[in-house]
């Protein structure tokens, strides 16, 4: 399948993303690390043989089975796949490698568009055509293991996890451990999308603007409420219209691009719960106060900060149509150039930001810390450890290891002694297709990108790329190449370029202050917050955005925490607590 | 005698079979699965063995906080489309009828119906545009005729009314088609014969034209009749936001949005049963008053 | 047709030409937005740029699209999908309608056998339990999944019985006087005299059948087999950027929003569609067929 992609947009923007995204590349050649490398130390030698009685041939992580046995799986995919020339689904890295090393004939019973993944795995289970291996959510995870239908991959982790697999396991202060684990048993493999601290957020500013008014880098949040407000009526895109915002937001509230998540942490407040029609509701964010959980979205901080949201709603700071506003219709604002200032993670240089340098060299997006509006720090609402996609096997399958052998030959082809670029990436006609994808199971650790950050960083030091992986060198050609005029490579520079100017360079300083702040809730959604949450989250998102409207006066952020409460809330808030208590 | 009739009737018995044949095996046989709405469903137990709970997943529909204001606005929405709906195609179809000059009605027929090959997810992005109060070019056109201007897709009071609307600028070309073809079947010889009577064209539409497509009218409103529990879950969902959920929000979108298509199969099928149920009342009730008042049975 | 040349009628003729042109003009708009989207740069329409004229005008997303395998073969397999289904599908409706549109006295069970259908309309059995039939019935991955289980449509079986009702009685009893059987009957005079109806729901059928994009999705296990409706699908389904807590998502984004070739896609999969009503339209001009008739 080709990648859906015009050649010129989506080329820089989606290649540097997608490297970075994968997260799944060696770094043991970087020397400056805030955090262990995780395979610097690690190996996992070609299968010493750990038990003697395993059966048939297949002993050790990566031991073969001999006679080759089969393991069924299902795949989803989106229309962006695009395959190495003359391979498939069925052809590919992953399945000839796993035949020809491990004895393993991967078979796909059948291969859906992601949109209909859940549909599609539904009907194959009142089918009973369960395949061996398959890919689930949380919610699915725990109806599978309610109803008896996983195997208990326990024994099988015990006895084949390689040393890879083993560390990726413990990612996250064993966070994905715990969440896989059911009354002490292993039921399933975490998804290896754990990114560490990656979902934290950055104040994204035009400098261009700032310049063009006299503004300097915001320092407290009373300088970014100004900055919005200049943004908003010092016309400065000069074109004589008071057609630009502060400050961007849509219906979410919350998200990775054009969310408040970073500017309720300048107050100190933690709130998460995103509005849109697709949002589930179930993700709440509950904080640890004095030994009791308490919802973030209610707390005294979060009124203060929705304050100053109104104050710059009336003030024009900020697009008065956000409430019919999706994520895809403010990032048009912005690449309209309508709108300077932004909060959001990581990517959003790779997108939307990607191709605004090379349309026009005078759009000057840059990257700061979040800023605080005290003197305490600010921290970083974070919670991008704990993972939400799973692996898990069916109880009928005959070779339940295989899964865990999955993992082991995934992690030792991308991050092992006898890694091979190929099982990552494959460059073709002068782009790079990914191939990591293809593995039935996939694995990673999460500092992979920041430590490719500090690689690069040492490459500019010592003017010596030669010991960068292939990842880390191509950010560094990149930067490079920025540098050199060609614009199309800026997101290059704003996620890797500099340590005070790019976004890894502030997560890692973040990192290094330790300045997060997680959920303090890691189990399941309740039993009350599968049945209200969806509604608490429209309550919460109608009154949010009235008072930000100035619709409703802020006083009424009491009655919302009241009703919050009543209409289920208390309810959620005793089940928390009680897990809390069960888990101390 | 009466085994006479059976064998005169045979052939066309066996030409209702073949058709009755598929709707059996396709139809009827997963009919079976409507057990799921009184089940704790879970696909991993097939489609018997799962938890029996008798009503339970249809206290929990009905027990939800907003499930009368939503039913409310479906059938208020559905309503004001199958009006609209109605009168739209056919006021389109007659007006197409007045016009003697083959190309431009050919040109106007085929044009008014490719919106209706305009996904909801496409259109959305445009309607989003082009209704905007600050930048959108209606808000702009009532700003020219001196007209407050209107949030038509953030305000509770306009949503339902753009649902309509932009629904029936989406599909009266597709509906036209049906009454196009009901006008041909009007015999010529009527207008021959009011030309000579000296019947006006406003008094042939009247007496001739209408009358001629009225059974067509009757039966697409019954059929209509199906969708009262319908109102376009495409469409809202693609439209709607937080600010007009309390107007906007029909039965599929809040259920979808409850996170009951997901994982509550039960509740999902409850409500679907539900619907199919409310169709059921309505068409046979319109069925039976047609039959007994006209003695026109509607199909 | 004599026409009556009053002041009163011009007034109306010359507004009728008017307002029709002005609906037309609404309806085409959102289409030639689209085809300028297709015929825009990417990051034009990205940035809100294009409305009814390309902006940075380029050929690449047709470029793009005709070296699209999935796209091509998925139009043949609609195609395919098309042929078959639709010729079912007018098959089984024209059967069935016919002995649906006697009246009781004429057919035994007739309104029993109605609601046996019109029931199927209102209630089903829902995704699961059909799934589980066509599986049943190894249907699945075969183009027989898309084109057996609608192969009644039960909308369009009442709308030609009410086109067959519409017919005078009288051509049927004189043939039937003739000694023809119902089949005869059927097919030499019923049939052709409901060219306009037969017209309609041809086109209604090949639209259904070209649009339908659910199945394909959860029939076919692989997706070399999706026709057209269901590649569509995949392609221009907006990927929603909240919930990003899960920054895989995040490629697609980059990838799967670009608009133009979206709006290339949506225009030549929607293309011989159009082209097909304009073919049919000439059933539709009246009093082609039925001026021998007189009542």
């Amino acid at each position: 399948m080709n990648r859906k992609r015009m050649a010129s947009w989506a080329l820089v923007g989606t290649l540097v993303l997608s490297a970075v995204l994968s997260a799944c590349t060696d770094n043991k050649n970087s020397s400056n690390t805030s955090s262990p490398s995780p395979s610097s130390s690690s190996t996992s030698s070609p299968a010493p043989s750990s038990s003697a009685s395993a059966p048939a041939m297949a002993d050790g992580p990566l031991g073969k089975y001999d006679p080759p046995i089969t393991v069924t799986t299902v795949r989803m995919f989106n229309s962006g796949l695009e395959f190495v020339k003359g391979q498939d689904w069925d052809n590919n890295v992953y399945t000839n490698g796993l035949k020809d090393e491990l004895g393993i004939i991967v078979k796909n019973q059948w291969i859906v568009d992601d949109q209909q993944y859940t549909n599609k795995l539904n009907v194959s289970m009142v089918s009973g055509d369960l395949p061996d291996v398959f890919e689930v959510t949380l919610q699915q995870l725990q109806l599978l293991v309610e109803a008896g239908a996983l195997a208990d991959l326990t024994d099988a982790y015990n006895k084949y996890s390689s040393d890879l697999t083993k560390k990726s396991f413990g990612e996250g202060d064993g966070i994905a451990l715990k969440a896989v684990t059911f009354n002490g048993k292993l039921m399933a493999i975490p998804n290896g999308g754990t990114t560490g601290r990656e979902d934290s957020q950055f104040i994204w500013i035009r400098k261009d603007w700032l310049k063009k008014l006299n503004l300097q880098p915001p320092a407290t949040m009373d300088d970014v409420v100004n900055i919005a407000k200049a943004f908003a009526t010092g016309d400065p895109d000069g074109n004589n219209k008071k057609d630009t915002f502060g400050l961007n937001l849509d219906y979410n509230l919350f998200n990775g691009w054009a969310g408040l998540d970073g500017f309720f942490n300048g107050y100190h407040a933690y709130p998460y719960n995103p509005g849109g029609p697709t949002a589930t509701g179930l993700n709440l964010m509950f904080l640890n106060k004095g030994g009791q959980l308490d919802y973030a979205d209610i707390q005294p901080e979060v009124k203060t900060a929705l304050g100053k949201l109104q104050e710059l709603y009336k003030a024009g700071a900020i697009n008065p149509e956000f409430s019919v506003m999706s994520g895809e219709k403010s990032a048009e604002l912005a690449t309209a150039g309508k709108v300077g200032m932004t909060f959001g993670q990581f990517w959003n240089a790779g997108w939307p930001l990607n191709e605004m340098k090379s349309k026009d060299p005078k759009v000057d997006w840059g990257v700061f810390p979040l800023v605080s509006a005290d003197d305490q720090p600010v921290l970083k609402t974070s919670n991008s450890i704990t993972p939400t996609r799973f692996w898990v096997v069916s109880k009928n399958a005959k070779n339940p290891e295989a899964a865990i052998k999955f993992l082991n030959f995934y992690l030792e082809k991308n991050y092992g002694e006898t890694r091979d670029e190929n099982y990552h990436s494959v460059k073709q006609d002068g782009k790079d297709i990914a191939t990591f994808g293809l593995s039935p199971v996939l694995g990673g650790f999460s500092e992979t990108n920041q430590n490719d950050f500090y690689a690069v960083q040492d490459a500019f030091k010592s003017n010596d790329p030669s010991k960068l992986n292939p990842t880390a060198k191509g950010y560094y050609d990149g930067i490079v190449n920025y540098r050199k005029g060609d614009l199309k490579a800026w997101p290059n520079e704003l996620m890797f370029g500099t340590e005070d100017g790019s976004a890894y360079g502030i997560l890692g300083t973040y990192k290094k202050n330790n300045e997060f702040m997680t959920n303090a809730y890691l189990g399941a959604p309740t039993a009350t917050m599968a049945k209200n949450g969806p509604a608490l989250k429209d309550l919460e998102v109608k009154e949010f955005t009235k008072i930000i409207m100035g619709e409703q006066p802020l006083d009424t952020f009491d009655t919302f925490v009241d009703n919050w409460k009543k209409q289920g809330g208390q309810q959620i808030l005793n089940e928390v607590n009680e897990w809390l208590k069960q888990h101390q | 005698m009466a085994h006479k009739r059976w064998a005169r009737e045979m052939p066309l018995h066996l030409l209702v079979w073949t058709g009755l044949a598929f709707v059996l095996v396709f139809c009827y046989g997963p009919m079976v699965g409507i057990v799921i709405a009184f089940q704790r469903f879970l696909p991993t137990n097939g489609l018997f063995n799962s938890r029996w709970i008798g009503f339970d997943n249809f206290r929990q529909i009905a027990e939800m906080p907003d499930t009368t204001r939503v039913i409310f606005n479906t059938v208020y929405i559905a309503v004001m489309k199958m009006v609209a709906g109605l009168i739209a195609p056919i006021t389109m179809a007659l007006l197409l009828n007045e016009i003697a000059q083959k190309a431009f009605k050919r040109t106007v027929q085929t044009i008014i119906y490719l919106p209706h090959f305009l996904s909801w997810v496409i259109l959305s992005g445009v309607l989003i545009d082009i209704l905007s109060p600050n930048f959108g070019i209606v808000n702009d056109l009532l700003g020219s005729l001196g007209m407050p201007h209107v949030y038509f897709l953030g305000d509770e009071k306009w949503f339902p009314f753009v649902l309509v609307g932009t629904d029936v600028w989406k599909e009266f070309g597709f509906s036209t088609i049906v009454f196009l073809a009901a006008l041909t079947g009007i015999n010529p010889a009527l207008y021959e014969a009011a030309v000579i009577d000296g019947a006006s064209r406003w008094k042939q539409t009247l007496y001739i034209t209408l009358p001629g497509i009225v059974p067509i009218m009757v039966l697409m409103a019954t059929l209509s009749l199906g969708n009262v529990l319908n109102a376009g879950f495409d469409q809202v969902f693609n439209l709607y936001n937080p600010s007009v959920y309390s107007t906007g929000d029909i039965l599929d979108t809040y259920v979808y949005r409850m996170g009951l298509q997901n994982f509550q199969f039960g509740v999902a099928t409850a409500v679907g049963l539900f619907k199919s149920a409310v169709s059921f009342v309505l068409i046979s009730v319109s069925y039976v008053l047609a039959y007994r008042f006209a003695n026109y049975r509607i199909f | 047709m004599v026409q009556h040349r009053t002041i009163g009628r011009l007034l109306f003729v010359s507004a009728n030409y008017l307002v029709l042109t002005v609906l037309a003009l609404l309806c085409i708009l959102p289409v030639v937005n689209v085809l300028a989207v297709s015929l825009s740069e990417g990051y034009y329409v990205g940035a809100g740029l294009v409305k009814l004229w390309p902006v940075g005008f380029t050929l690449k997303s047709y470029a793009f699209v005709a070296e699209t395998p999935e796209f091509i073969r998925s139009v043949w397999i609609s195609v395919e999908r098309v042929a078959l289904g639709g010729a079912l599908n007018m098959l089984l409706t024209v059967i069935v309608a016919y002995p649906l549109s006697k009246e009781a006295g004429q057919l035994r069970l007739r309104t029993l056998y109605v609601w046996l259908f019109v029931f199927t309309m209102l209630f089903s059995g829902g995704l699961i339990p059909t799934y589980v039939v066509i599986r049943e019935l190894h249907l699945l991955d075969t183009m027989w999944a898309l084109v057996l289980p609608g192969a009644v449509p039960i909308f369009n079986v009442i709308l030609l019985l009410n086109f067959f009702r519409s017919l005078p009685k009288e051509l049927e009893e004189a043939a039937h006087i003739d000694g023809a059987t119902y089949m005869q009957t059927l097919w030499r005079i019923i049939v052709p005299l409901s060219k306009p109806a037969l017209a309609t729901i041809t086109l209604f059928t090949i639209v259904a059948h070209w649009n339908e994009w659910f199945n394909g999705l959860i029939y076919m296990n692989m997706p070399e087999k999706y026709p057209l409706a269901s590649y569509l699908q995949t392609v221009i389904v907006q990927r929603d950027i909240s919930l990003t807590t899960d920054p895989m998502m995040m490629e697609r984004l980059a990838d799967l929003n670009n608009r133009s070739v979206k709006a290339a896609q949506i225009f030549l999969g929607a293309l011989p569609v159009f082209c097909v009503y304009p073919f049919l339209q000439r059933f539709f001009m009246s009093g082609i067929v039925m001026g021998s008739m007189k009542e």
